[in-house]
């Protein structure tokens, strides 16, 4: 086990930024979801959707 | 003892775990607020008012904000003039450097490895001041009374 550890420690660094990535990519297709609820619900309002909410805001 | 001497051997590794750890913890918490940004943003729109301006402006990135506001004029310029890394960095070069001079052949060669790399990242920042002072936007003498400011 440490025999491993040792050999494959470096390992950790691609992994997490796989893990990074993916959370990135979770978080951000939960936040477009609801940014797009919010815009259609200002669109069934029949009010223009704010200038903020168009812009392409990633992180 | 092989556990221990493993800690002996990778206890450094609690730093770059610990900043991954950091990293995650911050987009989750990103992420909180620019949804609960969203979800006012949706309670004013069902009362069919409208958003104060600061919530909207909460929704921009970084980089929005340095393209709105004129160039040098931005809320996120660094207030001292961004010496703090190279600082830093320079100080973590000089004490592994030193450590793993002292150390000499006898101990592992992880504090000269870490002394150099951030040797390279305290020159590179330099660099990088030297450069944003030489090019970049000069600051303005009334810069410290316009943290507040929102404007689109």
């Amino acid at each position: 086990m440490t025999d491993l550890f040792r050999q494959y420690w470096w390992l950790i660094f691609p992994v997490m930024a796989m893990v990074y990535g993916l959370v990135q990519m979770i978080l951000r297709s939960s936040y477009e979801k609801k940014k797009l609820e919010l815009m259609k619900s200002y669109l069934d309002r029949g009010q223009p959707v704010p200038d903020a909410l168009r812009r392409n805001n990633h992180f | 003892m092989s556990f221990e001497q493993l800690f002996r051997d990778y206890w450094w590794l609690i730093f770059p775990i610990g900043g991954m750890l950091m990293g995650v913890f911050g987009m989750f918490s990103h992420h909180h607020h620019r949804t609960e940004t969203l979800r006012i943003l949706k309670s004013y729109a069902d009362q069919g008012k409208e958003p104060p301006a600061f919530l909207l402006d909460a929704l921009k990135t970084d980089e929005d904000r340095a393209m709105d506001h004129a160039f040098g004029r931005g809320r996120y310029r660094h207030r001292h003039g961004g010496w703090g890394g190279v600082v830093t960095f320079a100080a973590l070069a000089v004490g592994f450097g030193y450590f793993g001079y002292q150390a000499g052949g006898n101990a592992s060669p992880v504090f000269s490895a870490l002394g150099m790399a951030f040797g390279v990242a305290a020159a590179a920042l330099f660099v990088l001041r030297l450069f944003s002072l030489m090019f970049g936007p000069k600051p303005r003498h009334d810069d410290d009374k316009r943290y507040d400011r929102v404007d689109d």
